[in-house]
């Protein structure tokens, strides 16, 4: 290795003899490719060509023919990705927007000055982080269980008679938007947090001292300044959110229905519950991957601009 | 939890036509038999396969416990070690699936247990090996096992892919404390759980979730009004005729009048942990499979009060029956015939039943010690000779994923009973055609 080190005195970066002539910074990185080649460029030039065949996992005939586009047809034509992409919005856009106005309240509470306990604090806050999705899923089904569980206990002390959390097809997907912020909102906590606690006092400092109370030093000074770290982790949560599956497995099965049905649960039904077939749900992927994208772009084109602008 | 897990308990499969009228013949021709593979000493040696360790994915309810219990005598007989991975139903399907879709000798799992509505579909995708030859090589003699279940579950274009181990019969279990008395008609049934609902204690315990719990359960209703899913030439849906509409427009009066709170939504666990907190007079379920559960007073408090019926009606219910079968991807499938062997032997079939497994052997319904412990295998002998199951076309999980899903789609108002069932009948006629 150490034949491989550039001259470092004279900082010039140069390719060493006998190593092909690669730069050592592109020949470090090498393992990095190796590996994204295997975890992601395989599997996607894999569905990518699924897409495209008729691809059964069982039957008589499994032969894989190329169809074209028929999948993609199919699958963005049925009634059921309809239901799911609706689902999936209302999901996506209800999470993100009540997990980041909590995530923010308690962030800023979070970093109030001369707050006691305030480590104290972020542990709790920080407990459903730790916890995976399937854990998180199987407790809550147990609290909202509708004879057993432990809410329906509680709301009937006060009067209110059971409620079919997961049952009631009115509920379902309100009371899986409302595990989904149980669960995830810590991670916004934990960024707005960072973010808050990074901002300079400078600009806060001189508000105080031109006589702005603390709401209008909030609304005026703190908020402008978050605004990049707002964006960047709505758009990081929003991209996970559009994803969600587990959560829709533990709790409902996509049910009452298909009322919860997600896009990603429609995928794996469609590849691995029910007609096995492979390239319709590899071309649901590809399409769910490019919404992704779609969304990946705009995070990075909103975070250029805001470190332009900054 | 342990007894029922989750989805539903027992199988279902895939099948010819089930337990129909001539197979009450097949099934008491079965019975005059002995039975009695024994428990054959592998040939080549005393343990030719120790240090064998056989995986195998098996769903967590007590007929697996029952034989993992008994595990030690298949090792002291061969050397065969064998791990279950316990799942809860629901996971099964899909996890066998990537598994026996593999090429030969790379699969997880060297045998495994296959429920009422896959044999259709492993075997004839090419996954499975066909086990004749090694039944003729080793003289295995499996003619005590009820004939029919083989047609349910063992049987697939005329090959044998499995061996049936344990049925799963689906009436009524019922509070018999409570002088419960289950009507003779399903507009009865339906009339008597409904007025039975007060407060907290429940007509009926039930399980709407999608997509195998409801679909399980709603067979019963289709069957007992006098229904089915396809005509006679098991070709053209009759599922959306007026009997399916009936009996769907009961199960849903039931779901929402009858049943506990969130029965729309509650799989077979929440079901079966209503009746066995002693909150639901009636269910309609497994009835061979709540030996262990129901009776276990850690888990149950209605031990010794409870007893089982078939369903009002027709007295047909949905009779299912799970087998093992060895995937081409078994890396150890001589080991795994050892196994299948030993643990259907007529032996070791026994010692399950008396620990409250579901018999397979015709005889053990009329074995004075098992019948001494578990009286209600009488009445579910009955449910079996009458019982039905599902038409043996190859997407038989696809079928029962698309009754489930639109029935629970019917259950939550999102459809019309009819919109439903007409939505089901489209993809019955599709499977059918596929073949």
């Amino acid at each position: 290795m150490t034949a491989d080190i550039p001259t470092s005195q004279t900082g010039t970066r140069r390719p060493v003899a006998g190593t092909g002539g690669l730069p050592i910074r592109w020949r470090m990185l090498m393992p990095l490719f190796v590996a994204l080649l295997l975890v992601d460029a395989f599997p996607l030039a894999y569905a990518g060509i699924a897409s495209v065949q008729r691809f059964l996992l069982s039957g008589t005939d499994l032969s894989r023919p190329f169809v074209g586009l028929d999948n993609y047809m199919a699958f963005l034509s049925s009634e059921a990705f309809l239901n799911a992409a609706r689902n999936t919005a209302v999901l996506s856009v209800s999470v993100v927007t009540i997990e980041t106005v909590i995530a923010f309240a308690l962030a800023f509470l979070l970093t109030l000055p001369n707050l006691r306990f305030r480590s104290l604090y972020l542990l709790v806050v920080m407990v459903p982080l730790l916890l995976s999705p399937v854990a998180v899923g199987l407790s809550w089904r147990l609290i909202l269980h509708p004879d057993l569980g432990v809410l329906n206990w509680v709301i009937g002390l006060a009067g209110v008679p059971k409620l079919a959390w997961l049952g009631d097809v009115d509920l379902a997907l309100p009371t899986i938007i409302a595990v989904d912020v149980w669960h995830e909102t810590s991670i916004l906590i934990l960024m707005f947090y960072a973010g808050l606690s990074a901002l300079p006092h400078e600009p806060i400092e001189a508000a105080k001292v031109d006589g702005a109370s603390g709401w209008q030093s909030l609304r005026l000074i703190t908020v402008p300044l978050m605004v990049p770290i707002i964006v960047v982790a709505v758009l990081i949560r929003l991209v996970s959110a559009v994803k969600t599956y587990d959560l829709i497995y533990i709790l409902t099965r996509g049910g009452p229905g298909t009322s919860t049905e997600t896009i990603s649960y429609l995928i794996w039904r469609t590849g691995l519950a029910g007609p096995l077939d492979i390239g319709q749900a590899a071309a649901g992927s590809i399409i769910l991957l490019l919404v992704i994208v779609g969304l990946t772009m705009l995070l990075l084109r909103a975070t250029d601009r805001l470190a332009t602008a900054a | 939890m342990h007894q029922p897990s989750h989805g539903r308990t027992a199988g279902r499969g895939g099948i010819r036509r089930l337990l129909g009228a001539g197979m009450v013949v097949v099934f008491l021709v079965g019975a005059c038999g002995t039975g009695g593979n024994g428990t054959a000493a592998p040939t080549g040696g005393d343990k030719p396969y120790a240090g064998t360790t056989l995986h195998m994915l098996m769903e967590d309810l007590t007929e697996t416990h029952y034989i993992a219990d008994l595990l030690p005598d298949l090792e002291a007989k061969t050397g065969i070690k064998v791990e279950f991975e316990q799942v809860p139903y629901s996971n099964m399907y899909e996890k066998l699936v990537p598994q026996l879709s593999g090429p030969e000798k790379s699969g997880s799992y060297d045998a495994v247990a296959v429920d009422y509505y896959w044999p259709g579909e492993f075997a004839r995708s090419g996954w499975m090996l066909p086990l004749d030859d090694l039944i003729a090589r080793d003289a295995t003699d499996l003619s005590g096992i009820v004939p029919a279940f083989f047609d349910v579950n063992g049987k697939v274009d005329g090959k044998t892919y499995y061996v049936p181990y344990f049925p799963y019969p689906m009436g009524i279990v019922y509070r018999k404390d409570l002088d419960i008395q289950i009507p003779s008609t399903m507009e009865e049934y339906v009339a008597y759980t409904k007025s039975l609902k007060k407060g907290d204690f429940y007509g009926a315990a039930m399980q709407g979730a999608p997509t195998d719990p409801i679909a399980m359960e709603w067979l019963n209703f289709l069957f007992a009004n006098g229904g089915d899913l396809y005509a006679a030439d098991l070709k053209t849906p009759t599922v959306n005729n007026e009997i399916g509409l009936k009996a769907l427009n009961q199960y849903l009066d039931m779901i929402d009048n009858a049943a506990q709170t969130g029965a729309a939504g509650a799989n077979l666990d929440d079901a079966s942990n209503t009746f066995a907190q002693g909150k639901a007079a009636t269910m309609v379920t497994y009835v061979t499979i709540f030996a262990g559960f129901f009776q276990d007073p850690e888990s149950s408090s209605v031990v010794d009060k409870w007893d089982v019926a078939p369903m009002p009606g027709t007295g047909q219910g949905n009779v299912g029956v799970w087998s093992f079968g060895i995937p081409k991807s078994s890396k150890n499938p001589e080991a795994a015939w050892e196994f299948i062997k030993w643990v259907t032997a007529e032996d070791v079939s026994r010692q399950r039943s008396l620990k409250g497994g579901s018999p397979a052997y015709s005889s053990f319904y009329s074995d004075p010690e098992i019948l001494a412990k578990f009286p209600y295998l009488t009445k579910a002998l009955d449910i079996l000779k009458s019982g039905k199951g599902l038409p043996l076309i190859t997407k038989q999980q696809d079928l029962v994923a698309t009754l489930g899903r639109e029935l629970s789609e019917a259950a939550s108002k999102r459809k019309s009973p009819q919109a439903a069932l007409d939505a089901i009948a489209e993809k019955l006629a599709e499977l059918a055609a596929e073949g």
